[in-house]
């Protein structure tokens, strides 16, 4: 429900509240009295967003993306809390006075990230290429993009099912497993592999997208002003 | 000139890439109300055939990018037409009908390709699809059923000519009663259709003239189609002689044998994990089958019923939802990931995406650091090629042989073949069944294929597992299913 409402609100209230969301996520003209405020706004839109893209796809979805992304923290955090605790510059635009400030900007990060994926998601997800038609051979180039994008995402599945099939995909037997050495060094291996085949899969299918494209402008060309009622 | 043609009925063309002529002087009749069909060897050649029908190629825009340059090289040539003319528009679809849908909805596609925004379930009726279609989001449809929705929209728009090229493959009996029905309709109302097709008896009834392609140009078949076509003789003789290799019937005194290598128990599942829309009735509703060492079962079933979910579950990819899926005795859901693909070999539909090595020399180095011997050996003798070849420029054909040999270990017990005649020749099909039958020769495997084409199926003497409305119907020969009045009604049946 929430998605097909998302659908079918105007494409251009949607990238205005994409741009605007996104700006809020930033720290803009925030400065250090002010960053314990900012984090906890921070953190209220972080789950409203996540929730919404739960409501949207999937709360397995969901747990998908937590996953990766709380996968990706460790690492992150192995790098970062020497920083914190070092006297390294996290950032030049603010001067970080307290731990505390330090640990809450190197946090913002990682959350400002799962936000943004989650909105992008949701507006890839509330969004349909043909919206992309009324700006003539230009949107059908953005439809052909957007498209490349969709079929991306289906081959990352594909590809995710070929590499499972041939036991090249980390499977965890456990909870675990999934902080076995062994477990974290095949899914990184698998990732790559993962990307490095659906950029080849998405190069193989360019061509004839190509082909099909040629087809559309001469379908498209006067699309949206005079369709057939 | 052809004999028994005049001139202002045909076209002639060649096609150059690279100063390297592809096609040499075409023949191609686009008769007004008639149907040509063409069938022959299937490579490039014969897929720019069709487009050049078409008038998608050549296409004269240069791209910047070098590497898609290198992709699209064959669709820049230069096009000579020597005789005639081409027709001023045409209504096209080709052998993947994902190239040809581009939007997320079903409705979209119709809007945007039709240019109709009202009505836009009349043009899915047409083809047998309900008007729940017309929400379904493109990436939630089987193979089937994006080609109906292709082919829906293709007819729905006039053209003075239609080229389908592969579409046969994929339809069931349904679908290809309706597409015979618009073939028909076009016809008299004195469109041209050209058909560039390797499964051609369904076809036989509505062709007016038949065409061979022998990879450069085209040629008037004057003998019958009937009786080269349904299958040829030397590929008849390699199904057969691979039949031969497996029992069926089951011999009553298996021995070791006994033990089934696949067994499905009471299985339930509600619906494809990888789909939003709730279905009414369950996909499989507790389904039971064993398939046993060295027989031959084929599975079969209309678009959408869920053969490839079978094959998945099988694999271990979908779990169900209740039941028990046994692999050689033991719960597949106790067995690791290793040990079901040293088991099973898996060639699918769209081989191209379960290649993750970019050139042979990366497969041939993993095949050795795993001491895979009968895999190397296989891969000599099929397909000796060089160590830099690139995986993308490879043939249908050689990409089908490459998977097959690099999933094939030892301890491979079952190999699965998702539509195995799908993009190849009869030429084509006949090697790749002829690598089958060797690898089968050197294991006691059970062989399992999911196909449309019965033909083929009969040659092979299978067991039948046909699946409709979430049921499974068993059938121990094909002799039997073609017996069998429900499924008279509802599968394609080749004549005998």
């Amino acid at each position: 429900m929430v998605r097909n409402y998302l659908k079918s609100i105007d494409l251009y209230l949607k990238i205005m509240l994409v741009l605007l969301i996104n700006y809020l996520l930033y720290p803009f003209m925030i400065d250090d009295i002010h960053l314990r405020t900012y984090f906890y706004r921070l953190a209220a839109m972080t789950v409203f967003i996540v929730g919404m893209y739960g409501l949207i796809f999937s709360p397995k979805a969901v747990m998908l993306m937590l996953c990766l992304w709380f996968l990706g923290n460790l690492y992150y955090l192995a790098v970062s809390i020497p920083l914190i605790y070092s006297s390294a510059t996290l950032t030049p635009y603010m001067h970080l006075s307290t731990v505390i400030n330090r640990w809450l900007y190197a946090l913002s990060h990682p959350l400002r990230w799962l936000a943004a994926l989650a909105l992008g998601s949701i507006f890839v997800g509330s969004i349909s290429p043909i919206e992309f038609l009324r700006w003539g051979n230009v949107g059908l180039y953005m439809a052909v993009f957007f498209r490349m994008i969709e079929n991306a995402i289906q081959n990352l599945a594909n590809t995710r099912t070929a590499l499972q099939i041939q036991g090249e995909w980390p499977e965890a037997q456990s909870w675990l497993s999934y902080f076995a050495p062994k477990f974290i060094l095949k899914s990184i291996r698998s990732c790559i592999a993962l990307v490095i085949i659906t950029y080849r899969n998405i190069l193989l299918w360019s061509p004839k997208a190509f082909v099909h494209f040629h087809i559309l402008q001469g379908t498209t060309q006067d699309f949206g002003k005079g369709v057939e009622q | 000139m052809p004999k028994g043609i005049s001139q202002a009925l045909y076209m002639r063309f060649s096609y150059i890439v690279d100063e390297h002529c592809i096609i040499r002087s075409a023949f191609i009749p686009i008769v007004n109300g008639e149907t040509c069909l063409i069938t022959g060897v299937e490579n490039t050649s014969f897929y720019l055939l069709g487009g050049i029908v078409a008038g998608l190629f050549p296409i004269s825009e240069q791209v910047e990018w070098p590497q898609m340059q290198a992709l699209i090289r064959h669709y820049t040539g230069t096009l000579k037409i020597e005789e005639g003319e081409l027709p001023q528009t045409a209504g096209y679809v080709g052998p993947n009908p994902d190239h040809y849908l581009f939007f997320s909805l079903v409705k979209e596609e119709i809007v945007v390709q039709t240019k109709k925004s009202e009505a836009v379930a009349n043009v899915l009726t047409t083809f047998g699809l309900d008007e729940s279609f017309c929400e379904r989001e493109i990436l939630s449809l089987s193979g089937g059923e994006k080609m109906k929705v292709a082919l829906a929209i293709a007819f729905s728009v006039s053209h003075p000519c239609y080229v389908l090229h592969g579409v046969i493959p994929w339809l069931d009996k349904k679908g290809r009663q309706h597409l015979l029905k618009h073939i028909r309709q076009v016809t008299l109302s004195g469109s041209c259709v050209v058909l560039l097709e390797q499964e051609v008896y369904p076809l036989l009834e509505v062709a007016n003239r038949s065409l061979r392609f022998d990879g450069m140009t085209t040629k008037i078949k004057e003998e019958d189609l009937l009786a080269e076509t349904v299958i040829g003789t030397a590929f008849q003789r390699h199904l057969q002689s691979l039949a031969h290799s497996f029992y069926n019937p089951l011999p009553p005194d298996l021995g070791p044998d006994q033990q089934p290598t696949l067994e499905f128990v009471d299985v339930t599942l509600y619906q494809h994990p990888g789909l939003s829309q709730e279905r009414l009735h369950p996909l499989f509703h507790s389904i039971s089958f064993r398939f046993h060492q060295r027989c031959i079962y084929a599975l079969v079933g209309d678009n959408g019923s869920g053969k490839s979910t079978l094959v998945h579950m099988a694999l271990k990819i979908i779990l169900p939802d209740s039941g028990t899926i046994l692999f050689r005795g033991a719960p597949l859901s106790s067995l690791d990931r290793q040990a079901i693909s040293q088991c099973i070999c898996y060639v699918g539909q769209f081989p191209e995406q379960q290649i993750i090595h970019g050139t042979i020399e990366e497969l041939r180095m993993k095949l050795e650091r795993q001491e895979q011997a009968l895999a190397l050996g296989f891969l000599s003798k099929w397909l000796p090629l060089s160590d830099e070849t690139r995986i993308f420029s490879l043939s249908m054909l050689e990409i089908k042989l490459l998977c097959l040999i690099s999933f094939i270990t030892h301890n491979t017990k079952l190999i699965i073949l998702d539509e195995p005649t799908w993009g190849l020749d009869q030429v084509g099909q006949a090697q790749f069944f002829k690598a089958v039958e060797e690898v089968c020769a050197d294991l006691r495997v059970t062989l399992l294929i999911v196909s449309h084409d019965i033909s083929v199926l009969r040659e092979l003497n299978t067991k039948v597992l046909w699946i409709k409305d979430g049921h499974l119907h068993f059938f121990e020969s094909v002799t039997e299913l073609f017996s069998d009045a429900l499924a008279q009604s509802h599968l394609d049946l080749p004549a005998n």
